[in-house]
């Protein structure tokens, strides 16, 4: 992938470029896809792409332009983070003269009026504009036409074209037209397509005539940057910023424009106008008579019920809704824990059968023991897991791009609300579950800033996927595996359990939070709601494909590397005579590394071994099973690959002759994965998302602290209780 | 009278707004401008988000912010 | 020297080297996990 800081150099002249813009949830990442042929996340939740991204796409064998995919955004004014991107873009574009050739519009088809909205508002760039008219599968399903050729003369757009990227097709003609336009640009109109008249256009023609002799603008743009400027302070903001960063205005020009905005407000004021609306007014009122003229269009009839809002009846009915969406959180924790064990229990077949070959077929000497020990042990113990993490992807995958999450937001709101953070932070919520940095990365699309910070600062709390093969480690080892009360299978419930320990935690830390940062906060939620869409398949596949790839990748490369460096620290020094091999290994490196912070961590439960594992969980939390793996291995050298579990089951205290780690050991340590700080690129995105330190500081000092703690009560009070 | 006066499938037209001048730009940037006509489609339980049905999607805001756009009932 | 031993030098080294890599890069910048790069759509735009 491209980076996306390309963009921020010089564009040399023949370097040619286009910017995909839209509407949120529109389609604007699928057809970017499509023309690029690569592999962005799409979804249908509004707001997924929340950072500009940058792809190749070819047009003819000649012909190579570089595609920028914007965030989706409803207008040229931001309202939260990732809309900021989309305003400051249209800037550079308007004053640093690093203009797109083309702009392509995405519009969704069903929905004309809205998206229209933002298309009107590029119209007036300077730049050929095409329409890509998405999601025409669904017209025609409805039966319903538009007329392109007049819808595109009347809105003097480059070209429309019409195309479904769910049914793939109309990018070839999207791709014919994007090359006619840069060869054979269709001119724009000077003019602004409405007029103002009257007292509005006398209050604001100062304006829109400074901007056509400072920057050199059409009056349609000159016209276009004075009625969003007037109706936006962010966007004011925006505009000065910009213009004294490429040095167009001096303080004192800047200075002037702030005056006469005020002016130009206070006088629209006077005149019972409120400057907010204006713009919105004008387009929207062109836009709703242009399409109301006969043969180009199609509105819905706002009493007809949609399919989704007949299935909403049931979905987020007031008092099924929400107990549907916990059934749905326990089902898919559980079917982790009950669906993986039959490929679970074939991947481990897979690692022995290899560890045996290689025992059988090597010759005896260190290397073989660094393979069979460290390589294949290591990294064996860690592939099992990854039938579970390609299921729990799998459902989070189902749920964002079937359209529900959207749902949840808005059942969820008020008592989000509640504990300090916003509908919006459902899904960032829940996409910590596969991996806090993407949750973090999602939190752009809450406005509110204190929201948005205490939605980061809880995020790392909810169980990501290299938690789970800990969980499912030591639940395999120690919890047993029986029914109760007839219908709960304590294994999988053991399971669920930690993740609403880690979910419920964060819901009231976040209470606390809300109290204690002092941060002024002005929250709406205005969110659509899609329509449900059964998922695309492919668009399923590729996202469990992708981390089921990463996922090995990281397996191929950090932790195999940690497990041959472990491998190493746990083997020498060498016994010089004939100690066993227990007593060995407590005198290795490693073991020396782990007895040295044992009394730290021995009032928790945990003894050295488990304490080497602590350490290297900070390279990747996983790495805790292989480091168990590579230790045991070691120890029971030559007898094949070793079932971890196993071996902490039976692994005894040679004085005592007791076990060493018992049921209470395994629920304090799975306690203190649930809280503990251990993911460092989490903290380096938390610090780049925040932009200080004290944020990412502050989330280690108290994930640990919770951890440690927790873990004490667990154990001590379970001793207490006479547990063991 | 306002959207919360409304109850689920009640029809009406947006006639204006009462402050939080925040939230009505970003409205009106969404196509719910005086005139336009809206449906209520559901309210989420103890005072939560209510749901419209507006132009061609649906389309939910807090009931506070909806106490603030003033309708007509059709 | 053993073959075996040769090999396993090699190897350690090599492995050491790319941990201590791995740890500087996730400390110093907006480096990602690789079990999320792919899904975190890209990485993050350096603020200016």
């Amino acid at each position: 992938m491209t980076e996306p800081s390309e963009l921020s150099a010089p564009i040399a002249k023949d370097d040619r470029w286009i910017a995909l813009v839209g509407n949120p949830n529109c389609g604007k990442t699928a057809i970017f896809n499509q023309l690029t042929g690569l592999s962005q996340k799409v979804s249908n939740y509004p707001g997924v792409t929340v950072e500009r991204k940058v792809g190749q796409a070819r047009l003819g064998t000649d012909l190579q332009i570089k595609v920028l995919d914007l965030p989706g955004s409803y207008s040229i004014a931001p309202e939260s983070f990732d809309e900021r991107i989309v305003t400051e873009q249209v800037f550079d574009w308007i004053y640093d003269s690093k203009k797109p050739d083309v702009i392509i519009s995405v519009v969704d088809a069903t929905n004309l009026s809205r998206n229209l909205f933002l298309t009107s508002q590029m119209l007036d760039l300077e730049i050929p504009v095409i329409i890509a008219l998405n999601m025409m599968d669904r017209v025609k399903r409805k039966h319903q036409k538009i007329n392109i050729e007049l819808l595109k003369d009347k809105l003097g757009a480059a070209d429309i074209i019409p195309m479904s990227a769910t049914e793939k097709w109309g990018v070839k003609e999207l791709r014919d037209s994007i090359r006619r336009q840069i060869e054979h640009p269709t001119p724009s109109t000077p003019e602004l397509p409405f007029r103002i008249i009257g007292s509005v256009n006398e209050v604001l023609s100062p304006l829109a005539a400074s901007f056509e002799k400072d920057f050199k603008s059409t009056p349609r743009l000159a016209w276009s940057q004075a009625l969003r400027i007037v109706a936006h302070e962010p966007v004011f903001d925006i505009f000065v910023q910009k213009v004294s960063a490429m040095q167009l205005g001096t303080p004192e020009k800047i200075k002037d424009y702030q005056n006469l905005r005020q002016k130009i407000i206070a006088r629209l004021k006077s005149l019972g106008i409120n400057a907010q609306t204006l713009e919105a007014s004008y387009r929207y009122g062109w836009l709703d008579i242009l399409l109301a003229d006969g043969e180009s269009l199609v509105i819905d009839n706002i009493d007809d019920p949609s399919r989704s809002e007949r299935v909403d009846k049931v979905l987020t009915h007031p008092v099924f809704g929400p107990i549907i969406f916990l059934g749905i959180l326990y089902f898919i924790f559980h079917s982790i824990f009950s669906w993986a064990t039959l490929p679970m229990n074939l991947i481990d077949s897979g690692v022995h059968a290899v560890g045996d070959f290689i025992i059988t077929n090597m010759p005896a000497g260190i290397l073989k023991d660094l393979i069979v020990e460290g390589i294949v042990g290591g990294v064996g113990a860690i592939l099992i897991f990854l039938p579970q993490i390609l299921i729990l992807v799998f459902f989070l995958t189902l749920l964002e791009d079937s359209g529900y999450m959207s749902r949840v937001a808005f059942m969820l709101d008020r008592y989000m609300t509640k504990v300090g953070l916003h509908g919006r932070s459902m899904l960032p919520l829940m996409t910590g579950y596969a991996c806090a940095i993407p949750g973090i990365m999602a939190t752009r699309t809450i406005e509110s800033w204190k929201e948005r910070l205490i939605t980061i600062l809880i995020l790392p709390l909810m169980s990501c996927s290299a938690r789970l093969p800990v969980y499912t480690l030591l639940i395999a080892a120690f919890i047993p595996a029986k029914t109760v009360f007839g219908f709960v299978d304590l294994q999988g419930f053991t399971l669920v359990l930690m993740y609403f320990l880690g979910t419920v935690t964060a819901l009231l830390l976040a209470v606390v939070f809300d109290k204690f940062i002092k941060l002024e906060s002005t929250s709406s939620f205005i969110m659509e709601m899609p329509p449900y869409r059964v998922p695309m398949m492919l668009s399923v596949t590729r996202q469990v494909y992708n981390r089921g790839k990463a996922f090995l990748l990281n397996a191929g490369k950090i932790i195999m590397t940690m497990s041959i460096v472990l491998w190493f620290l746990v083997y020498f020094p060498r016994p010089e005579s004939n100690l066993n091999n227990t007593s060995h290994i407590e005198n290795s490196y490693a073991g020396k590394v782990g007895r040295l912070i044992e009394p730290v961590i021995s009032p928790l439960g945990f003894d050295w071994k488990i304490g080497v594992g602590l350490l290297t969980s900070f390279a990747a939390r996983e790495v805790m099973v292989s480091t168990l793996a590579t230790i045991y291995n070691v120890e029971g050298r030559g007898e094949g690959v070793i079932s971890v579990s196993e071996a902490l089951r039976s692994d005894t205290d040679p004085e005592t002759g007791l076990p060493r780690y018992g049921i209470l050991m395994a629920i304090s340590l799975m306690v203190y994965y649930v809280f503990a700080a251990q993911c460092m690129a989490t903290f380096a995105i938390v610090r780049e998302e925040t932009n200080s330190w004290k944020w990412p500081l502050f989330m280690v000092f108290y994930m640990t602290s919770l951890a440690y703690l927790s873990s004490l009560i667990v154990y001590q009070g379970g001793r207490l209780l006479g547990f063991s | 009278m306002t959207i919360n006066n409304l109850k689920p499938g009640e029809k009406a037209a947006i006639v204006g707004f009462n402050g939080d001048l925040q939230l009505q730009a970003r409205l009106v940037e969404m196509g719910l401008l005086p005139g336009i006509e809206i449906r209520l489609v559901k309210a989420a339980p103890l005072s939560g988000p209510v749901e419209l049905k507006v132009r061609d999607y649906y389309i939910s805001i807090r009931r506070k912010d909806a106490g603030k756009i003033q309708v007509a009932p059709l | 020297m053993d073959f075996q031993i040769i090999a396993v030098i090699v190897v350690v080294i090599f492995a050491i080297g790319y941990v201590i890599k791995t740890v500087i890069r996730q400390f110093s910048s907006s480096e990602v996990h690789a079990e999320c790069e792919k899904c975190c759509t890209s990485k993050s735009e350096k603020k200016k």
